[in-house]
């Protein structure tokens, strides 16, 4: 396994102890924003550089750069679509009944985080699976 | 997914002392991962990596990768 698929690897993990916060944080609050407090649990994906250690080899070469721009690539296009229609649908909704829906400003862009993080992740993985 | 190009790398590799994939990511400063994704014939590389790899058999580019028509 290459060392930056690891940290990819790494991400999704935290990715999904961050899902599993934000769900415990709603689960006992009822509160979206509280919840959403559980997002700061992706800093742990920092801890990736302390796991490479490179004993002297590269630990990314140019494939490991062009893995990650094109996962960047796609995962920008998911998170633009996710980031508009969430503006645009989540008011009309009624999952936030005020008149000014001032929390999705909170959860949209969250949520679209998220959605970039994740299909970041999936995308670079997939390729590396692949070898592009 | 396949590449036109093919390449010569591992042959080259048993060539020169049936030298190892880590010494030849090392060699020319990648990873060996890539070196297997080239052998695969799953990546193709940049000029610099192509140019890098043929330098270091001592050998020209062509004799490298090969496109294949």
């Amino acid at each position: 396994m290459a060392p930056l698929q690891k940290i990819w690897l790494l991400r999704l993990v935290v990715l999904s102890v961050t899902t599993v916060v934000m769900g415990l944080l709603y689960t006992v609050t009822r509160d979206y924003v509280v919840a959403m407090a559980g997002f700061s649990c992706m800093s742990l994906v920092l801890l990736g550089r302390f796991w490479l250690r490179s004993k002297g080899r590269p630990i990314k070469d140019e494939r490991d750069d062009e893995i990650s721009r094109q996962a960047q690539l796609v995962g920008y296009r998911v998170f633009w679509i996710v980031f508009v229609s969430g503006t645009v649908f989540v008011p009309l909704s009624g999952v936030i009944p005020e008149t000014i829906p001032a929390r999705s400003l909170l959860l949209v862009p969250i949520a679209s985080m998220w959605v970039l993080e994740l299909t970041r992740a999936v995308a670079a993985l997939a390729m590396y699976g692949r070898a592009v | 997914m396949g590449t036109p190009f093919r390449n010569n790398i591992r042959r080259l590799r048993f060539d020169n002392g049936e030298m190892t994939q880590q010494s030849l990511a090392e060699a020319v400063n990648t990873t060996r991962q890539t070196i297997i994704a080239l052998e695969a014939n799953r990546y193709v590389p940049s000029l610099l990596l192509a140019t890098k790899i043929a330098r270091f058999f001592g050998v020209r580019v062509e004799d490298v990768f090969v496109l294949e028509e």
